[in-house]
């Protein structure tokens, strides 16, 4: 009895370029041989890896617990916390390289075995930093873990394959470069980092970087400025820092990514239509919107273009965020809030029937090809 | 009725078609294949167009669009509404949420219930039941224990329950029962010393139990609306998760009241052990026994370890031993869950 819809697997692909005489069955032996001896990781559901993932960090946080009691680390000297933190990111360190050579299991085994191994070393990679963090803070105060943690992204971005793990490394960056302003308390160096961000996301796309080893830090940046934008529109900050100079940028970002979208795509864009919509654009969410909004607006049509569903998940958890706290801020009464707020979702249907109206053909021929494909 | 009703799913097809290759068509693996030599770039796009949908712009444009444009009317709506609920008279309050209720109504039954659209409408209507409730129970200050709301909303919406064929109605039912067994020992039971949290526990783990009976009658007999994975799994969960809390509880407070739960509980373990290894293979509940036991088990083991106040290094070698037992345990019950899951489904395995 089936009891939901089978995805389309591997073997339907194979059996459809068969079909069609895509692909002969030379080459579809080449394709099973090698998908035989390279299976996916994803054979394990996700539900097994969790236990896993629990199991590898309760078992190292008891541990660390049973190192702080027994004294045998000492969290408040610079020595034994750098001593230990080596030691744990080397062992880490080990771990994965010896994952990285490892032959002699079957694929099913080894994707078991490297997901227990590659937690255990990604926790002990994870303490490692957290005990050199503590230890330099102690020696070196905040502008030392900005570049520890510099130090150890660049240091082991290559050397560990692991893509969580070069994601949280990459991640503590910008993280830690936060730590250092608001200990500064310059504001304005946010819009610094936040450019730096911007410009090394731009480098990636635009040079089409995007395999596996540089989406961490892709994904390691969007987050952080997602993160740094939701920190810094929270009630008790956003009074404190002038938003406009992200607001610039990330209305330029969200400018860059529709163009990107339209020319990939092959639209052509008339030029009334790209004056109005843009100009639009830029009063409306440049002026009287955060670049929180903006940033999770271009975060949705990027990640929508690219079919990329982590993205688009951060894009759908961010952005009624920063709607909810944008409108919480606005120095008005309830009443008046949500006259704006009910106001805002007019526009937007507004625009949504521009939109209806203005490509009316396309959108019926889509329609039409829905249906007949029983889509609807 | 068959002996065995294996369920197919991604990790677990039939074994007699089993091909190596049933898993799902991501891009990613054809871009390895592509990666790797093994297939040409007119290939691989080729391959990826059969993969992915075509993007349709116009399609999610139009559809985010409408979805925030009427997230934030509705928002606005609420929020202006709230700020005037204090200074509106009572028959408009009961108006708005009656209108609802009523449009919601009218609005099911020109759709139809075959609809998902109309049966998304009776879930509000029978949600704004509950609402109304509450605006009744806030106008009138009738001293009624909330208990009594939710006994009332549960009555009150049944039979939209029973016609709608709609598992998420269905399973709000049913949540908003077990609210009202809750709040009925809260408010009733407790403060006259008449039972323990063990007894609410057990009822609780009855009541779900014979939601989920009901739920497996309705597989068994192939009514489609029950036909899903995901509410029996959630029922499966919250019973687990109520009995697995008494056993923890017997085993940290060591109150002898609270066997009958560790009784129940190895008893449900078994039981779904049995039944979803041998009568209705499912890897998801098989797992979630698994976490339970194991979750059970380790507070077990940790009690027994760490109870005792001892000096500084001899904790820390209890504790150390302790993580190594966590590390080994769960890593030797996704392991045997594994193996289990490479078994072929329908057939018994005596070991």
């Amino acid at each position: 009895m089936i009891l939901k819809t089978q995805p389309y697997s591997i073997e339907n692909l194979l059996g459809d370029l068969l079909r069609s005489n895509t692909i002969d069955e030379t080459e579809e032996k080449k394709i099973r041989s090698y998908l035989e001896e390279h299976p996916p990781t994803s054979l394990i559901p996700w539900y097994m890896k969790l236990i896993v993932i629990i199991g590898a960090w309760t078992g190292a946080i008891i541990f660390s617990l049973a190192l702080g009691i027994s004294r045998i680390i000492n969290f408040e000297s610079f020595s034994s916390t750098t001593i230990f933190g080596v030691l744990f990111i080397s062992t880490a360190i080990f771990c994965y390289l010896g994952l990285a050579k490892s032959k002699n299991t079957t694929p099913t085994e080894a994707s078991l075995k490297h997901v227990f191994w590659s937690q255990v070393a990604l926790v002990l990679s994870v303490l490692g930093h957290l005990l050199l963090l503590i230890g330099i803070t102690i020696k070196f105060h905040t502008p030392g873990i900005f570049v520890l943690s510099l130090a150890l992204c660049i240091g082991l971005f290559k050397l560990v394959g692991d893509s969580l793990h070069r994601f949280l490394s990459c991640l503590l960056v910008p993280f830690t470069a936060i730590t250092w302003i608001m200990d500064k308390n310059i504001p304005d160096l946010f819009h610094i980092l936040v450019f730096i961000e911007v410009a090394i996301l731009i480098f990636l796309v635009y040079k089409k970087i995007d395999d596996k080893t540089f989406k961490p830090l892709k994904y390691a940046m969007v987050f952080s400025i997602l993160i740094l934008f939701f920190i810094l529109q929270l009630p008790w900050a956003h009074h404190e820092i002038l938003m406009l100079p992200s607001n610039i940028i990330m209305i330029a970002v969200l400018t860059g990514v529709c163009l990107h979208a339209a020319k990939e795509n092959g639209f052509k864009i008339p030029v009334a239509d790209g004056i109005i919509v843009g100009g639009l654009m830029i009063v409306c969410l440049g002026l009287l919107s955060t670049p929180g909004i903006i940033a999770s607006i271009a975060l949705l049509i990027f990640a929508f273009h690219s079919r990329d569903n982590l993205l688009r998940a951060a894009g759908i958890t961010f952005f009624p965020g920063f709607i909810f706290i944008f409108y919480y801020n606005m120095n008005m009464q309830l009443d008046e809030k949500s006259g704006i707020i009910a106001g805002t979702g007019l526009v937007l249907l507004g625009f949504r029937e521009y939109l209806k109206r203005r490509f009316r053909v396309q959108m019926e021929t889509m329609s039409e090809k829905n249906q007949s494909e029983g889509n609807e | 009725m068959p002996d065995t009703i294996p369920i197919e799913t991604e990790t677990n097809p039939p074994p007699q078609e089993i091909k190596k290759l049933e898993y799902r068509a991501k891009p990613s693996i054809i871009n390895s294949l592509h990666k790797a030599g093994i297939l040409s770039t007119p290939l691989r796009d080729e391959a990826l167009k059969r993969v992915q949908q075509p993007l349709n712009w116009l399609y999610w444009s139009n559809r985010f669009l409408l979805f925030v444009g009427a997230a934030l009317i509705l928002t606005g709506i609420v929020f202006f509404f709230a700020f005037n609920w204090e200074k509106m008279g009572k028959f408009i309050k009961f108006i708005l949420v009656e209108t609802g209720i009523i449009v919601s109504i009218i609005t099911a039954w020109k759709l139809g219930l075959e609809k998902i659209t109309g049966k998304v409408f009776l879930l509000s209507a029978s949600i704004l039941v509950g609402v109304f409730l509450a605006v009744f129970g806030q106008v009138y200050q009738t001293g009624a224990d909330s208990y009594e709301l939710f006994v009332g909303w549960s009555i009150l919406i049944l039979g939209w329950v029973l016609i709608s064929k709609f598992t998420a109605l269905w399973i709000t039912w049913l949540t908003i029962l077990n609210i009202a067994v809750y709040l009925y020992w809260d408010q009733i039971l407790v403060p006259h010393d008449i039972t323990t949290f063990t007894t609410l526990l057990v009822t609780l783990s009855i009541l779900n139990t014979a939601a989920l009976v009901f739920a497996f009658l309705g597989r068994f007999k192939k009514i489609e609306w029950l036909d899903s994975t995901w509410h029996y799994r959630l029922i499966l969960a919250s019973i687990l998760f109520f009995l697995s809390l008494g056993a923890i509880q017997f085993i940290v407070e060591e109150r002898e009241s609270s066997v009958i739960l560790l009784l129940l509980f190895v008893a449900a373990i078994v039981g779904t052990y049995w039944f979803f290894r041998y009568r209705s293979r499912d890897m998801a509940a098989l797992t979630l026994s698994a976490f339970a036991s194991t979750a059970v088990f380790l507070t077990f083991i940790g009690h027994l370890i760490l109870n005792e106040r001892d000096n500084d290094t001899s904790i820390s070698i209890r504790l150390f031993i302790f993580g190594l037992i966590v590390i080994g345990v769960c890593s030797g019950v996704v392991y045997l869950l594994h193996r289990l899951a490479k078994e072929p489904v329908g057939e018994h395995h005596d070991s």
